[in-house]
């Protein structure tokens, strides 16, 4: 691959020797060119402009991921309804966990017979009368 | 006068003078280009449409002319044009290419009963690089084109290409080989 062996070397010079050499210009060429300056005309060759579309594509893709989350948003938020609710339940859970909170400050007394009940099961207190009857 | 005057002003000036709206500048620098210009397109492209192609290579220039930040550059960046502009044109001539290439395999057998008079000669071999250069791909084309025929260094058609001197380097290799191989097959011994 090296650019300058002398085989590259022959070639080279047969192609510059032998370059083909373009047809004379027109001879108003140079006018032409001038006078469109002046003119400027839409170019008859189609120009590569590939980043249009691209940029539509990504104008759109952020439109519509606007719009996707809008419409989630409106469809997917808690109703009126459902707020009042929601605020009614905190309430009575509000007031449920007070009232357990109150429960736990009763006195030593009544938490002993409340163990003790607790403790008593049916079948022990069956027990207990069948042995008492006895 | 007029003729030195224009031979000692660089073309950075001249992009200058341009790029503040001088015609007169800009028809300056299409006398000193115009031919480059004309002899790449025409082997990168061919004869058909030429004039209309350097027409569109100028007046991209023009255009273009306010935002070249760099004056210095400017002849790299017209080779740019001259690309592109041959690039856009190639998929216009990509049907035409075939129909082309098979008229001009039926004109060959009529050349080679020419070959004693030296200038015919030539004209011959000019034909047969401008067939070989048809043969190539047009990357390989434009690199050859603008190494081996325009004398460009390598590192200058990287940035006209916007390819790595690597892969310039590459392609040089690759296009060598099929012109040679195609000029072998036509009975030029190099």
């Amino acid at each position: 691959m090296t650019p300058f062996s002398s085989n590259d070397q022959k070639l080279t010079a047969f192609l510059r020797q032998h370059r083909p050499l373009p047809p004379e210009a027109k001879a108003d060429l140079e006018a032409r060119i001038f006078e469109a300056l002046e003119n400027p005309k839409p170019s008859a060759l189609p120009v590569q402009q590939p980043l249009r579309w691209q940029w539509w594509a990504v104008f759109g893709a952020i439109a519509f991921s606007f719009i996707t989350v809008g419409t989630g948003y409106l469809f997917l938020r808690p109703s009126l309804q459902a707020a009042n609710n929601l605020a009614q339940l905190e309430a009575f859970v509000m007031d449920s966990w007070m009232g357990v909170i109150d429960s736990n400050t009763v006195d030593a007394s009544e938490t002993d017979w409340l163990s003790l009940s607790e403790l008593t099961t049916p079948s022990q207190s069956s027990i207990e009368n069948s042995f008492n009857e006895r | 006068m007029l003729t030195d005057e224009s031979v000692t002003v660089t073309d950075a000036e001249l992009v200058r003078d341009c790029q503040k709206g001088d015609r007169i500048a800009f028809r300056q620098l299409y006398q000193r280009y115009q031919q480059r210009v004309r002899s790449t397109l025409y082997q990168l492209c061919g004869e058909q449409l030429l004039d209309d192609l350097v027409q569109e290579v100028f007046l991209r220039t023009w255009k273009g002319l306010p935002k070249l930040r760099q004056p210095s550059t400017f002849s790299t960046w017209l080779y740019r044009i001259c690309w592109n502009v041959a690039n856009d044109q190639r998929r216009q001539f990509a049907r035409l290419k075939a129909e082309k290439s098979h008229h001009q395999q039926a004109v060959n057998p009529t050349m080679t009963g020419q070959q004693n008079a030296p200038n015919l000669m030539h004209l011959y071999y000019q034909d047969l690089v401008q067939q070989g250069l048809e043969t190539l791909s047009f990357e390989h084309r434009a690199v050859l084109v603008l190494h081996d025929l325009e004398d460009l260094p390598q590192k200058e058609v990287a940035k006209i290409l916007a390819i790595p001197v690597g892969t310039v380097k590459s392609r040089l290799f690759h296009a060598r080989t099929a012109m040679r191989q195609f000029l072998e097959q036509q009975g030029v011994s190099l």
